[in-house]
């Protein structure tokens, strides 16, 4: 499978959920590769972080790309790996649009926020606009950063389920929890770091198992 | 090892792209990626040995302010006062 998280808003936390699927696969024994197609690296730090804590072996391979490179190198790799995981940056770039052209599935975290959830309008344009080149692609919209109480998750579920025509909203909310933020900056899935939050692990492997359709480990 | 020239992009791999313009036109509509920017020096950490009396010495003023600050902001304030003293500069 070729998944993008992506979406048209900085802060939405698609790194962390992409580096924490790609180490969900990647121990399951698939070969996966990472691309980061943010600016930012922030992917890739996290890889270099993991492959110094891990002796040089992360458990998966990424590299960083960026713009029309990104089509290329998706088109290239696709046959040499099980999955692929692309992170692009929080903005309408060429580096996403490009990825879009050749994914399989787009997942698009939002936060409970209005200044987030007001970015639909323009997603929704660039799923249509990358649907002419990539007509497989299917799309998905989740609430990432969900607020541990409060009406606001509810209320952003109800709005993203208004646009079921774009994509299939997931129903599967990951937490803003430290938890995710403290094992990211250790190179760490949050499946693999200590102390455990329980919370933050049933999150990211119901995520897990709805993305790739198979239980994690 | 002889020079090599930079290498060009491979049509090859460009060629399983749409190469129509539509394809390009939907592209461009991305913002491109920053440029990038010259990197900043990056912090420098090392390990300093103070003398026991003078590290006293450092908390006992340290914790006369009437807003307390970390030893290492401290020693951060001290250096920076040291810096314009001796060259008539700021940061």
């Amino acid at each position: 499978m070729i998944l993008v998280i992506g979406g048209t808003k900085g802060g939405s936390g698609k790194t962390l959920l992409a580096t924490n699927l790609t180490v969900l696969r990647a121990v399951t024994g698939q070969d996966v590769l990472l691309i980061d197609a943010d600016e930012q690296g922030s992917a890739m730090d996290f890889t270099r972080q993991r492959q110094r804590r891990m002796e040089g072996e992360a458990g998966y391979t990424a590299i960083q790309t960026r713009e029309v490179d990104v089509a290329v190198q998706v088109r290239r790799m696709a046959p040499k790996y099980g999955d692929i995981i692309i992170d692009v940056g929080g903005r309408d770039t060429a580096s996403q649009r490009a990825a879009l052209a050749v994914a399989d599935r787009l997942l698009i975290p939002f936060p409970p926020t209005s200044v987030d959830l007001w970015t639909t309008d323009t997603v929704v344009t660039l799923l249509k606009e990358a649907g002419a080149f990539n007509p497989g692609l299917r799309a998905y919209a989740m609430i990432n950063k969900a607020f541990p109480r409060g009406a606001d998750n509810a209320e952003a579920a109800a709005l993203l389920q208004e646009y079921a025509d774009s994509w299939t909203y997931v129903a599967t909310p990951v937490g803003n929890r430290k938890a995710f933020s403290n094992a990211f900056g250790g190179g760490y899935a949050v499946t693999e770091y200590q102390p455990r939050d329980a919370k933050a692990l049933a999150e990211i492997r119901a995520l897990y198992q709805y993305i790739f359709d198979t239980k994690a480990v | 090892m002889p020079i090599a020239r930079k290498p060009q992009d491979d049509p090859a791999l460009q060629g399983t792209l749409p190469e129509d313009p539509a394809f390009q036109q939907y592209l461009s509509k991305g913002g491109s990626a920053a440029k990038t920017q010259p990197e900043a020096p990056k912090d420098v950490r090392f390990t300093l040995h103070i003398p026991g009396p003078l590290c006293q010495e450092l908390d006992r003023v340290r914790e006369a302010r009437p807003l307390k600050i970390s030893r290492h902001q401290w020693v951060l304030e001290a250096i920076l006062e040291k810096m314009q003293r001796e060259s008539g500069q700021g940061m």
